[in-house]
């Protein structure tokens, strides 16, 4: 063994031995009214960022009006109180705040950043946004047509194509199965009045989570929470969404399409955040297909075989559910060979489980990486928000390296038996695939009838 | 597509967040212009990121640029070689050699690399452009001494076994059918870049023609590899939780060694002055709106086009411009999306971070119900409305403050500084250009705008590409999908 090699893989003991230490301190505020808000002080910079949550998404839509929530957050900086749309855009880019709002499956958020020296104007604007919008007549018509463009341009979109054929054959008539933006049908219907009804209903107090990171302090914190948040309605009236039962394990389809390469989406029922095994599903996820360049499924598709540029995997969390799922393009006269690999791989997984090194590096890469994962501000107060929405606890950050360091073994063949299973995977492929004879066939339309 | 309204472009959040995303040819920065003749005094913060720089014996230029909120760094390493110094008949080989960069060393067997830095708790990766090709990767601050001796061990060590250089093809020609061959949009920009750079090579594909592509071989790589891969033709930039004097030790410790080499200087073909507006266009079944989109050949941050007099600047201007003309809150948005209906979206940008020449562009998506014809009239009456009234004094300050007030936030990110440093140096700038910036652009005036417009603005240096549905085809085919796993960047 040559000398660098030889220090090399000293380094990576080292990391083993001594794992960076860096204690990140987060306070949990109460508001003079009532809220709370977790905080990571940080005075470096002369900014600040803040995550917000509201338990309930676009699941809770109504029959019928399928993409309210999501057209709701396309619609929430444009035009509160007194300021039109164009005046509204204006003062935040005046005060330099940058405003996102976002609409999925099981949460609504917000987040916003702004400078130190903009802040009390950047919570009036957002106070303004989430309390009294205007849904003016131009911006709702515009962003409307502007969906409306998106989900015409879906059809023809191999990825939306493999996308929804999945949900809709894993979820059947659960509401994970409808599209986030609804449909055409559903949207031109939607007015105002629905707007403002599924805010009131969804945007409360007793469902809001919080989190920021930055040039602010607990003491100014706390009135920043009521000014912001004290007045939303208290409770939600959202329903309920039942978690999902699972259909279709097992199949194989294909939605022909004239192109070059084949897109596969492919997944099967995974676990919640909240299971204990979470942590070392995590590891087993990253050796199977979520460690970039080092994964098994990166390194039998793309790396000897040269069949797609990227594969990868991933857990997604759900309220009550889960799955893991994964997507590829690969070329499609090597679109036979890429599921059988794909199976087969996952199948080995389940069976013997990962081996002590792969473990060991995924065990190194997910402590390690930690620092950067929360690096920047936003990224620090959206993981604030999900410590609390996954009820992780505060001190979550300081155990989360004892959590990886303390899985074996045993424990990840467990999980992954417990976890993986190819007869389980439901796998669909959109293009022109060759070697897939025994998939079903299905029209590229059925994705959206 | 997302509900609202398209986010600036031109910013450095922008810039990191294409990164992050996993973008191949990246967006351009933020500008780093350079100097106007300021004679105002502006009142700004001076200085950006307050780097420090050196130069190792053997030529490799090091900058240094401290952040100490959180314990990470980011360690980048750029060749000053791109797609445009690719042979003749061998375009996508910088590119090619970009992946097989990957492929192991005499110690490091081939995908070891990755390992390492992963295990290390590490994010790599690597991508190229035009003029540059870079290497990455963020790691914590404790690790840079590691990472800085996979780099410089690649630097100077490469092998490519032929057995991974094959299939590794076949990665980038599948790469070329997800990013190029899935989008029609990318299929129309080959085309126009082609026409509107007739004769230098920013006209041919970063990523090669496929039929090119398909041809090169590990030979190819080796050389290409040993006529640019040398210490004095790279730029290190480091950034993050680490002193000047850390790096300045390390640096000599695993790069000093590293001999320097004779590299050839960068010449490429000139764009001859032709005076011709182009057009192409596209049908696609896959496409259900027709757009439109204009590039004018512009001065870079560099390098200006013949018919702009010897001396003169434009790039600061021209990125004030774009602020006010562009985004959310711009002209064009304002006048043809919420105005004028004829629109679903419109948009204006500028890149400057380039060798030679830069491009100004312009957009619009005809909405649904709407004609194209329609849509690039309305377009070309705010351009003429533009170059005849010219942009008001108030306008041009406000536009000053979001730019200035925006590059707040290019510290809160892993990479972005090192980004900016990066690909200006690489692409002929300087590091007072990135320092000077925000002084430079409190110094544009509205005088310095209107005349930056006419002279850039003159569709005689500009192509004009249209893409549109096909009629009566059967919307069966696909866009590039949503599915791509992020971490494929090379």
């Amino acid at each position: 063994m040559s000398r660098l090699a030889q220090s090399l893989l000293f380094a990576c003991a080292l990391l083993l031995l001594a794992p960076a230490a860096w204690a990140t301190e987060v306070q949990q505020v109460k508001s003079p009214g009532g809220l709370t808000a977790w905080l990571v002080e940080d005075h470096s910079q002369p900014l600040m960022a803040v995550s917000v949550a509201w338990r309930g998404g676009a699941a809770t839509d109504p029959e019928g009006k399928e993409g309210l929530s999501w057209l709701l957050s396309g619609l929430m900086d444009e035009g509160a109180g007194d300021l039109s749309s164009e005046a509204f855009q204006d003062a935040l880019e005046d005060a330099a705040v940058r405003f996102s709002a976002d609409a999925a499956e099981d949460y609504f958020t917000v987040g916003f950043k702004t400078l130190t020296a903009h802040r009390d104007r950047a919570i009036e604007l957002v106070h303004m946004a989430l309390t009294s919008p205007r849904f003016d007549a131009e911006p709702v018509a515009r962003i409307k047509q502007q969906v409306l463009s998106g989900i015409r341009d879906e059809v023809t979109d191999p990825g939306e194509v493999a996308g929804r054929l999945w949900e809709r054959t894993v979820y059947g008539d659960h509401p994970y199965a409808r599209p986030l933006e609804g449909t055409e049908a559903s949207l031109t219907a939607l007015t105002p009045d629905d707007l403002r009804g599924w805010m009131r209903a969804a945007l409360t107090r007793d469902r809001l989570v919080v989190g920021v990171t930055g040039d602010i302090t607990a003491a100014e914190l706390g009135p920043m929470l009521d000014r912001l948040f004290g007045d939303l309605p208290e409770k939600s009236t959202l329903p309920r969404v039942p978690a999902p039962v699972f259909h279709g394990q097992g199949s194989l389809k294909v939605a022909e399409m004239d192109e070059k390469q084949t897109t596969l989406v492919f997944g099967q029922p995974g676990i919640t955040r909240a299971d204990p095994d979470f942590i070392t599903a995590t590891l087993v996820n990253r050796i199977l297909g979520g460690g970039g360049f080092t994964s098994r499924l990166t390194s039998e598709i793309r790396e000897k075989r040269g069949l797609t540029y990227g594969i990868g995997t991933g857990l997604v969390p759900y309220a009550d559910s889960g799955i893991i799922s994964g997507g590829s393009q690969v070329v499609n006269a090597g679109a036979g060979e890429a599921v059988k690999l794909l199976k087969q791989v996952w199948q080995e997984m389940a069976d013997k489980g990962p081996t002590e090194a792969e473990l060991d590096d995924a065990k190194t890469y997910l402590s390690g990486n930690f620092p950067l994962k929360v690096a920047t501000s936003g990224a620090m107060s959206s993981f604030l928000v999900s410590m609390q929405i996954y009820d992780l606890g505060i001190n979550y950050m300081d155990k989360r390296q004892q959590i990886i360091s303390a899985v074996t073994l045993a424990d990840a063949r467990r999980v992954a038996k417990r976890l993986l299973d190819e007869k389980s995977l439901v796998i669909v492929a959109a293009g022109a695939p060759q070697g897939l004879d025994d998939a079903e066939k299905v029209e590229p339309q059925a994705a959206f009838n | 597509m997302r509900a609202g309204r398209p986010r600036l472009r031109s910013s450095l959040y922008a810039l990191t967040l294409a990164l992050a995303a996993g973008a191949s040819t990246l967006p351009p920065a933020l500008g780093a212009g350079p100097a106007l003749a300021a004679t105002t005094a502006p009142a700004v913060v001076a200085g950006l990121f307050h780097p420090t720089s050196f130069t190792l014996d053997n030529g490799l230029q090091v900058v240094v640029i401290e952040n100490h909120r959180a314990p990470v760094v980011s360690h980048m390493v750029w060749y000053k070689v791109g797609a445009a110094d690719d042979p003749v008949g061998k375009s996508g080989l910088a590119h090619y050699l970009e992946h097989l960069m990957f492929k192991g060393t005499k110690d490091v067997k081939s995908g070891e690399f990755s390992a390492i830095v992963a295990r290390n708790g590490g994010d790599e990766n690597a991508f190229t452009t035009e003029d540059y090709t870079a290497f990455y990767q963020n790691v914590s601050a404790d690790r840079l001494a590691l990472v800085m001796r996979l780099e410089a061990d690649r630097m100077q060590n490469l092998a490519i076994p032929d057995e991974e250089a094959v299939p590794e093809l076949k990665v980038v020609l599948n790469e070329r059918r997800q990013r190029i061959d899935a989008s029609p949009g990318a299929l129309l920009r080959e085309v126009a870049n082609g026409t509107l750079f007739l004769h230098h090579p920013y006209g041919t594909p970063t990523i090669g023609w496929p039929e090119e592509v398909a041809g090169l071989s590990v030979a190819d790589a080796r050389a290409f590899y040993q006529r640019w891969y040398a210490p004095n033709n790279a730029i290190l930039v480091v950034y993050g939780d680490v002193t000047p004097d850390q790096v300045r030790t390390l640096a000599g410790k695993y790069y000093g060694p590293i001999p320097r080499r004779d590299v050839p200087e960068r010449k490429r073909l000139a764009e001859p002055v032709v005076e011709a507006p182009r057009r192409v266009e596209r049908e696609d079944p896959r496409v259900t709106l027709t757009s439109l989109s204009r590039t004018y050949l512009a001065p870079s941050h560099t390098t200006s086009p013949a018919w702009i007099k010897d001396g003169v600047r434009y790039d600061a201007p021209l990125q004030v411009l774009s602020e006010i003309m562009g985004g959310g809150t711009g002209r064009l948005y304002r006048a043809l999306v919420i105005d004028q209906h004829i629109a679903n979206s419109a948009g204006f940008y500028y890149s400057e971070t380039r060798l030679d020449l830069g491009t100004l562009g312009v957009y619009v998506v005809a909405a649904p119900d709407k004609d194209i014809a329609d849509a690039e009239k309305a377009l070309d009456g705010e351009l003429d409305k533009l170059l005849k009234d010219g942009v008001s004094d108030e306008e041009v300050e406000r536009a000053k403050r979001h730019l200035i007030d925006q590059s707040v936030y290019a510290a809160d990110s892993v990479q972005g500084p090192a980004q900016l440093f990066g690909e200006t140096l690489a692409s002929g700038g300087t590091i007072d250009e990135v320092e000077n910036w925000p002084a430079d652009i409190a110094a544009v005036t509205a005088a310095e705008v209107n005349e930056a417009a006419r002279a850039v603005l003159d569709k005689n240096h500009s192509v004009t590409a249209i893409l549109a549905p096909k009629p009566g085809a059967a919307p069966v085919m696909p866009t590039a999908g949503d599915i791509s796993p992020e971490e494929s960047l090379r």
